[in-house]
């Protein structure tokens, strides 16, 4: 009975304090939405919460009209798809062996890593490193530098080394080597923590733009979403400040975009896919759960 | 016995054949794309000149290092960085934890997924954006929060929040706060689905409440991904956050709003001073591995989990 | 599981190669094909061409492929110098000075005079001399070149003063700074509230680098031109002296702290940005603002068409009322624009390109449109365009980019600005018959009112005697130099003190402005002046005029 009631008080607080962050995090996200779908002049004059006032698709339009736009997407989506499998599948494997307790090069290889992290050479350095790798121009370019992340082989060995140690010591008597134990034994088990990682590596994949433009600028073939979309904002940006830009303005009603306006709508289409991914891999969290029973 | 250590290190990397091969390409890899573009370190003891190259610039010795401590802004920016990342550090790092507790204590499916979807989705919003609606939301104009605080009769009038600078290192811990909460949280999720369900079963035949299984299962079974975390990020503990300093601040909040990045892309990169940045670059990484040196042994010496 | 994992890798290396292996070149046009670097943001060149660029392709016989500004524009510049990947023409803005110092630049006189006549003579021979480097060759040529003279219509900057408060004063000639805070004063306090929200005396535009109009307004009020730091002509020379700390400085902030503390200045301009700027504007409860046309234009087009009385009217105020120095002298913006680069494998062509650009046909297609279709062209050889010839000139429409594409070829590459030979305006908005057609009741009332024709009547003619060493913006100190470092000193203590006096509460100013006067150092002025004097010698020996 003390129980049952101690536990309604935890789980009304608990429920006020989630929903209340619900709140106060839905809330930029609707009202973006609501100046997305709203007239862009008209949303300059401010004001705009949760509805859109002078209902307006502009936004969306412009930018689902931008010749390049099909190529960027179907960029991305690989971009996204190879850059992520590569990266859960390599640093998982770093990972595993930097857990290994018996490989004499943990430490050392861990620390060239971690540095990694805290130490880069800046850009120049790195454009002449892709030059010379002849990255240039290259689908690969967006995939191959992504490969390893510190910071994904760190979570990842935490988690590894989480797990119980007796398991894989069973899967070595019956004689099973380092690749299968790694295979068969620790991929499945860590199956949350990858798909952590993976919607990390997907969440940068898909938002990235600069190594499109610093590095694959000329083709268009190789153009990526975010790339179209940011090349729409700089230039409904600095068109305002253009003279003859002004002077066509003058006389001009609504109609338009405004960056405003444009930031909203991109928001939204680099926002959604998440929205429709992360719930499908919020799956596996759970899955996570269900086998802690088979883990003695 | 040098001799003898070397054997001993090659007898045991031929014992674990398997693993070595498994991690020599990607060792490799690591070189060439994360090593080999330190060269560009030189340029720190250069004039660089684009045009020139690393071979054709002049040396001059550590003149930009000097110039960087020398600067009489350097005191002011170190202390404004550390601050805010101080602050975003702890109140990041709580509020994440906190709400991965929540969610992990949520048993209801869908509003799990729900919240745990929505609160993460300020994530992907940019922080021009978000520095919008900071703006909005701290409006003497008709803001949220004055509004709010108004109504409740904390304020009696408006408070211009962004113009006073005792405000501004909390306005830029809690709007990151609002920002990562969620997908601060996740990782900790993740991390929470590691631990085994017979321990919760236990506590509970142990007569635990809640509360206490949060403490003695949760979060015990958590720490070592939190600790892990916590040494990276205290790594980063220079880079209190460019963009959202630069967005905010305005003239009145000036003296505050200075951090070491902002600092050095005005100074180093805008001023295409290579060698400036350079330096301030490798004066940042040379603090970053300190620190999380330092914080690595200290964990180690508590006997907790240690990044490396 | 495993299966599923080494099958994904398959295929993702398998599509991973298949991409690598489709990087294959493809060329082979007989045109010459022009790589153009713009480091100005416009949406991508329209791959089926426009109607600007097409004809500029028949008659330059070249094909073009443009690149515009994504990101940083020193990041971007900075790897091509690096790399020394240039394409052929760029127009890098301020970065151009260090494509110039890198030797990347080649000289373009002999190919001007051999095959540019157009161009030479959209320059002029004064032009041609001015643009010379100190090795006596030309490398850049800049944007928009003054040609034939030029009608104003509209203000360039000035304060502005809501209609409204005007009328209820009953129309006053508004002249002095005094007078023009006195309207607003008394106007708020009669009216308190402005659709049922508090009224706004005067809103600060401080965002970025929008704040430097406000902040740099001093001298106009002193009668002086707008320039900082300040130039004067003492004993026939143009010299210059640092605008910070002087009085006229001190009078300004000091007035301006004292409207503030009378509650006429919106504290939350020191802290809002340019969108929540043109917001408050639209609405309507703002009474006053100084600002350049082209930044506040946005919210006035708001105010025209929902809220007629209360659009803004802008006002040249010196403190006696005497004569100003609002409007900017028409001057040839050098050190900015266009050069041929050392890669470019055609200079000839490139050249042509150019020069086919500085043709009539080519500017009046690219500003005015198609004759008889997006203009009409009267018995006297006077274009003019209706109102729906106007609105089709909107940027954001379905025409102007992606079908007409005039803005591709105009501003940002070698252009005319002033009066075609034939007397029309080069840009239809400067054309008085469009300007009139456009012109709204709401401001009619107001010249009508004042006895005007145009907005610009209201200012004293621009001078044209500073033309020679004008425009200051373009003259930048070369990025990273001690004298841009002396600078962005000096301006980011003014972006903090400019903002602290003006709100400084009663009592303290003196103590802000000491405060502020105390890490301004009389050294960094030197370094400051002596390279504007020395800039600005340089481009008046240009003209042949010696200011040493």
């Amino acid at each position: 009975m003390r129980e049952k009631t101690s536990n309604l008080i935890f789980d009304s607080i608990k429920n006020f304090i989630l929903v209340f962050l619900l709140i106060i995090t839905l809330y930029p996200f609707v009202n973006l939405m609501a100046i997305s779908l709203n007239d862009a002049q008209d949303t300059a004059k401010g004001g705009i919460t949760i509805f859109p006032r002078v209902f307006s698709l502009a936004s969306y339009t412009t930018l689902f009209k931008l010749p390049e736009l099909l190529t960027g997407f179907i960029n991305s989506v690989l971009r996204t798809v190879i850059g992520a499998v590569t990266q859960v599948f390599s640093c998982s494997m770093i990972a595993y062996v930097l857990s290994r307790k018996s490989f004499p090069l943990r430490r050392p290889l861990s620390l060239l890593w971690i540095f990694t992290m805290y130490v880069s050479g800046g850009l120049i350095p790195y454009y002449f490193l892709m030059r010379s790798l002849g990255l240039l121009n290259n689908f690969n370019i967006y995939w191959i530098p992504g490969i390893t992340s510190a910071f994904a082989i760190i979570v990842i060995r935490t988690y590894i080394s989480g797990l119980p140690e007796s398991l894989i010591e069973a899967a070595k008597v019956e004689g099973a080597g380092e690749f299968r134990i790694f295979m068969q034994i620790v991929l499945p088990l860590a199956i949350p923590v990858l798909a952590t990682m993976a919607l990390f590596a997907a969440v940068d994949h898909w938002n990235a733009w600069v190594d499109t433009w610093l590095f694959n600028p000329k083709k268009k073939e190789l153009t990526t979403l975010q790339y179209e979309l940011m090349k729409k904002l700089a230039s409904s940006n600095s068109s305002k400040s253009g003279k003859l830009g002004a002077e066509a303005r003058r006389g001009s009603g609504s109609g338009g975009t405004t960056p405003k306006s444009i930031r909203a709508a991109m928001t939204m289409i680099a926002a959604v896919p998440i929205m429709l991914v992360y719930p499908f891999l919020q799956r596996y969290f759970v899955t996570g759960l269900t086998l802690g029973g088979v883990k003695e | 016995m040098g001799k003898n250590r070397k054997t001993t290190l090659l007898s045991e990397l031929g014992r674990n054949k398997t693993l070595l091969l498994m991690i020599s390409p990607f060792v490799i890899h690591l070189i060439i794309f994360c090593y080999v573009p330190i060269w560009g370190w030189v340029m720190a003891f250069q004039d660089y000149n684009p045009i020139a190259g690393i071979t054709g610039s002049p040396w001059v010795g550590l003149k930009h290092f000097k110039a960087l401590f020398a600067e009489p802004l350097f005191i002011k920016v170190i202390r404004n960085t550390l601050a805010i990342s101080t602050i975003k550090l702890v109140l990041g790092t709580t509020t994440s934890l906190f709400l991965a507790i929540l969610l992990n204590e949520t048993r209801h499916k869908y509003f799990k997924s729900v919240t745990q979807t929505i609160t993460s989705l300020p994530h992907f919003i940019s922080w021009v954006v978000t520095a919008n609606l900071v703006r909005e939301m701290l409006s003497t104009d008709g803001g949220m929060v004055n509004d709010f605080l108004m109504f409740i009769h904390i304020i009696d009038k408006p408070v211009l929040w962004l113009g006073v600078q005792k405000y501004f290192w909390w306005i830029m811990g809690w709007s990151s706060v609002w920002k990562e909460v969620g997908w601060g949280a996740i990782i900790y999720l993740a991390a929470m689905t590691g631990i085994d369900d017979q321990l919760y079963e236990a506590a509970k035949i142990d007569g635990a409440s809640r509360i206490q299984r949060i403490i003695h299962v949760t979060i015990p079974g958590i720490k070592s991904t939190f600790l892990i975390l916590l040494i990276m990020n205290i790594g980063y503990l220079l880079s209190a956050g460019y963009e959202q300093m630069f967005l905010l601040k305005s003239g009145l909040t000036q003296d505050v709003a200075q951090v070491f990045e902002l600092f050095a892309i005005e100074w180093g990169l805008n001023k295409l001073r290579y060698s400036f940045a350079t330096a301030s670059g490798i004066f940042a990484s040379v603090v970053s591995i300190t620190l999380i040196t330092v914080t690595n042994k200290l964990s180690h010496k508590l006997g907790e989990t240690a990044l490396f | 599981m495993r299966k599923q994992l080494i099958a994904m890798l398959a295929l993702t290396l398998v599509s991973a190669l298949a991409f690598a292996s489709n990087n294959s070149e493809n060329k082979g046009t007989e045109k010459t094909t022009l790589s153009i670097f713009i480091g100005e943001s416009m949406p991508d060149y329209p791959s089926a061409g426009t109607i600007v660029g097409d004809r500029v392709s028949e008659l330059a016989n070249v094909d073009f492929e443009f690149e515009f500004l994504v990101g940083e524009l020193q990041t971007r510049t900075g790897i091509m110098l690096a790399s020394g990947d240039f394409p052929d023409l760029i127009n890098a803005r301020g970065e151009q000075d260090r494509f110039l110092d890198a030797g990347a630049l080649i000289p373009l006189n002999d190919l001007i005079e051999e095959h540019a006549p157009n161009l030479k003579k959209m320059l002029g021979d004064k032009y041609f001399e001015a643009l010379k480097e100190e090795d006596g060759n030309i490398y850049i040529i800049p944007d928009l070149i003054p040609y034939g003279e030029t009608n104003y219509t509209d203000a360039d900057k000035g304060w502005w003063i809501q209609k409204a408060v005007l009328k209820e004063a009953g129309w006053p000639e508004v002249r002095t700074f005094k007078q023009y805070w006195d309207l607003i004063e008394a106007y708020k306090l009669k009216h308190p509230e402005i659709g049922g929200d508090e009224t706004i005396g005067f809103e600060p535009l401080t965002y970025d680098w929008y704040r430097d109009y406000l902040y740099t307004a001093a001298p106009l009020l002193a009668g002086m031109y707008s320039d900082n730091p300040i130039i004067n002509k003492i004993n026939g020379k143009w010299r210059v002296s640092p605008l910070d700390g002087t009085d006229i400085e001190y009078k300004y902030f000091k007035f301006m702290n004292e409207q503030y503390n009378k509650g006429l200045i919106d504290p939350e301009g020191f802290v809002s940005d340019k969108d929540q700027y043109i917001a408050k504007l639209a609405s309507g409860r703002v009474l006053g603002i100084f600002d350049e046309y082209w930044i506040m234009n946005e919210a006035q087009e708001i105010l025209k068409d929902e809220n007629p009385d209360r659009i803004f009217v802008a006002l040249p105020l010196t403190w006696d009322g005497g004569p100003d120095q609002y409007h900017y002298a028409k001057a040839l913006a050098t050190g900015l624009g266009t050069s041929i680069t050392t890669s470019c494998k055609d200079p000839v062509a490139a050249i042509k390109f150019l020069d086919v650009l500085a043709t009539d046909e080519i500017q009046k297609l690219a500003t005015w449109g198609v004759p008889g279709v997006d203009y009409t062209v009267d018995a006297k050889g006077k274009f003019s365009k209706n109102a729906d010839q106007v609105k089709a000139m909107d940027e954001n429409g379905d025409w102007f980019y992606p079908v007409w594409g005039g803005k591709y070829f105009y501003e940002f590459l070698p252009s005319m600005d002033g009066t075609f030979d034939d007397g029309n305006a080069t840009r239809f908005g400067m054309q008085p018959s469009v300007f009139k057609a456009g012109l709204r009741d709401s401001q009619k009332e107001v010249l009508e009112a004042y006895n005007k024709e145009t907005f610009y009547e209201f200012f004293t003619p621009a001078s044209n005697e500073r033309a020679m060493y004008s425009p200051l913006w373009s003259i930048s100190a070369v990025t990273g130099s001690d004298e841009d470092l002396v600078s962005t000193k000096i301006y980011d203590l003014r972006t903090k003190y400019c903002a602290l006096t003006i709100t400084a509460e009663p009592g303290k100013f003196q103590s802000v402005w000491d405060e502020w006067m105390s890490q301004l150092t009389d050294e960094d002025l030197k370094i400051q002046t002596n390279f504007y004097q020395e800039a600005i010698n340089k481009r008046l020996a240009g003209y042949g005029v010696d200011n040493e």
